[in-house]
């Protein structure tokens, strides 16, 4: 197939255009009194709400605690998913056994969980970090299973002849094979834990992002709710940048990396 | 006095198949191959050939009959044995450096003293300078000497070799052969070679054996006496080399076609 070359600089163009064109149709439709900024807010609202949280800096503290939950329970999540997907793939019964039983788990929407989680956890942080946690682990448990049982039977012979003992076989082969998928499903584990967190807060909580917006959308505030997203938003897009970053370090062995 | 560095007795392997009868890959395979000699087995594809190495190498364990390795019976995987695969078995998350330490970092050589004679070994298969690449940053033809690096580093007596080259563009294929025969010339290992081409077994060979179609038995074996050093590309040429070709290719061919129309050979 042919390469198609773009010209970075033209798309970069048409983005900015087309953004800046809908922000000057939203604010336009607005002031003409076409939008009723009741339901629709105006960019110009939204950018002084957030001028306003920058001012007081409650929008950090609240940007703070959503990422602390995240991290947490991704932390927890990756570890748990990783130990359960590891001990199931080494043994023949355990994983038949409970492949069935994590798949069937895996398939119930886990975000209706959430009131669960509130009710027995509280309003606090706990909750929020075992909502994302329950999302992350099955993606990290599946990724970690399929890394161990489709690793190259030929790399396993190699490594055995090579003098490779068990420990070796896992630290140099079974390992590295499922780090290599867990990497891969990194963007959607991260983008997994952030969802918890943020639901978990919307639902029930005094503080974080998703609060911002569940208060704002209490007090009939769209520009309040707008605003929240745009926080969401810029988060989403900075650790995407860092987990692209991250990726391209720890696959370097991989045929084609980053982006 | 030569001493017999592998010897198979009478070794038959059955796979079973679900639903079906069991496959009888191997029959009552019996050969020997003395010390430091470079033996070559040929045979139709299907024909038990790498099931032979995997059940010299230990890592299958045959329906019935006896290896011995260096004298010993053999039970479990060997690692005193050096294995080629068909395909690429190289560890794709390290460099060319770590994959031809791997070996001795496995029998716990320490690891400044496994750097060194991991990067003598580089240095000797001609890949210096790439050292920190990984495998899929290299050409075919370039993994394959990685691959035989990361087999000789750690000395063993036994190479088996699965069709080591049949994946490379001729040329390639041409230069590893001469350097592998310039190695073993050197190095004096016991080699046990898999091919399916008749030419480069003949080649590189002391001997060569003959394989029948499923299920694999030995028909014949062949001394090559032609002199040494060789040179792959100008023994294609030698008269005794052509005389040679014919004689067994006869044999060869009547197994290739017997398993190419699924009829059993009698001969
Ligand atoms: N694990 C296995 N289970 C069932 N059949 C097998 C297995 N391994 C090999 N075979 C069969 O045994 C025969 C010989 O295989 P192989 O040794 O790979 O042949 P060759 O290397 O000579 O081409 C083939 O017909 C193959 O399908
Ligand atoms: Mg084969």
């Amino acid at each position: 197939m042919e390469q198609r070359s773009v010209n970075t600089r033209l798309v970069w163009t048409v983005r900015i255009v087309l953004l800046v064109g809908f922000l000057a149709f939203w604010e336009g439709g607005v002031r003409a009194g076409i939008l009723d900024p009741f339901f629709y807010s105006s960019p110009g609202q939204i950018l002084t709400r957030l001028a306003q949280w920058t001012r007081d800096g409650s929008i950090f503290q609240h940007i703070g605690i959503t990422l602390w939950e995240m991290m947490l329970g991704f932390t927890i999540g990756t570890l748990v998913g990783m130990v359960l997907g590891f001990i199931m793939a080494r043994s023949a019964y355990l994983g038949a056994i409970f492949e069935p039983v994590m798949a069937l788990f895996n398939a119930i929407p886990r975000l209706v969980l959430a009131p669960l989680f509130i009710l027995w956890l509280g309003l606090g942080i706990g909750s929020k970090v075992v909502m994302s946690l329950a999302l992350v682990v099955f993606v990290v448990f599946f990724a970690t299973y399929t890394g161990i049982r489709e690793v190259d039977p030929a790399l396993i012979a190699n490594a055995r002849i090579l003098g490779a003992g068990s420990n070796d076989l896992t630290r140099h082969v079974l390992i590295p094979s499922a780090l290599s998928w867990i990497f891969s499903s990194l963007r959607t584990s991260v983008g997994f834990a952030l969802i918890g967190a943020v639901v978990g807060e919307y639902l029930g909580s005094t503080r974080g992002v998703g609060y911002l917006v569940s208060f704002a959308e209490s007090m009939f505030d769209a520009g309040g709710v707008f605003a929240g997203l745009v926080v969401m938003v810029i988060m989403a897009g900075g650790l995407d940048f860092l987990i692209g970053r991250v990726e391209a370090r720890l696959t370097a062995w991989k045929p084609q990396h980053g982006r | 006095m030569s001493q017999v560095q592998i010897r198979l007795e009478r070794i038959t392997m059955r796979f079973r198949r679900r639903g079906q009868e069991p496959f009888t890959a191997l029959q009552d395979v019996s050969f020997e191959v003395e010390a430091g000699r470079f033996v070559s087995v040929v045979g139709p594809s299907g024909c038990g050939r790498s099931t032979t190495l995997s059940i010299i190498a230990g890592l299958l364990t045959p329906t019935s009959g006896e290896v011995w390795l260096d004298g010993q019976p053999v039970s479990g995987v060997q690692t005193n044995v050096g294995f080629m695969f068909q395909r690429d078995a190289l560890f794709p998350w390290k460099t060319v450096l770590d994959n031809v330490m791997a070996g001795l970092i496995f029998r716990k050589v320490p690891r400044q003293k496994a750097r060194d004679k991991a990067l003598e070994w580089i240095r000797r298969v001609g890949l210096s300078g790439f050292e920190h690449h990984y495998p899929y940053q290299l050409s075919g033809g370039m993994r394959k000497r990685v691959s035989l690096a990361q087999t000789l580093v750690y000395g063993p007596q036994t190479l088996l070799m699965d069709e080591p080259f049949s994946a490379l563009d001729v040329q390639t294929r041409d230069l590893m052969e001469n350097e592998l025969l310039a190695l073993w010339q050197e190095l004096r290992k016991t080699v046990l070679f898999i091919t399916h081409d008749l030419e480069e077994a003949i080649a590189l060979s002391d001997e060569v054996i003959v394989m029948t179609a499923a299920p694999g038995r030995v028909k014949a074996r062949y001394a090559i006496d032609l002199p040494r050093p060789r040179n792959v590309l100008d023994i294609r040429t030698d008269l005794h080399f052509m005389q040679l070709y014919e004689q067994i290719w006869a044999d060869l061919r009547d197994e290739v076609m017997a398993s190419h129309s699924g009829i059993r050979s009698t001969s």
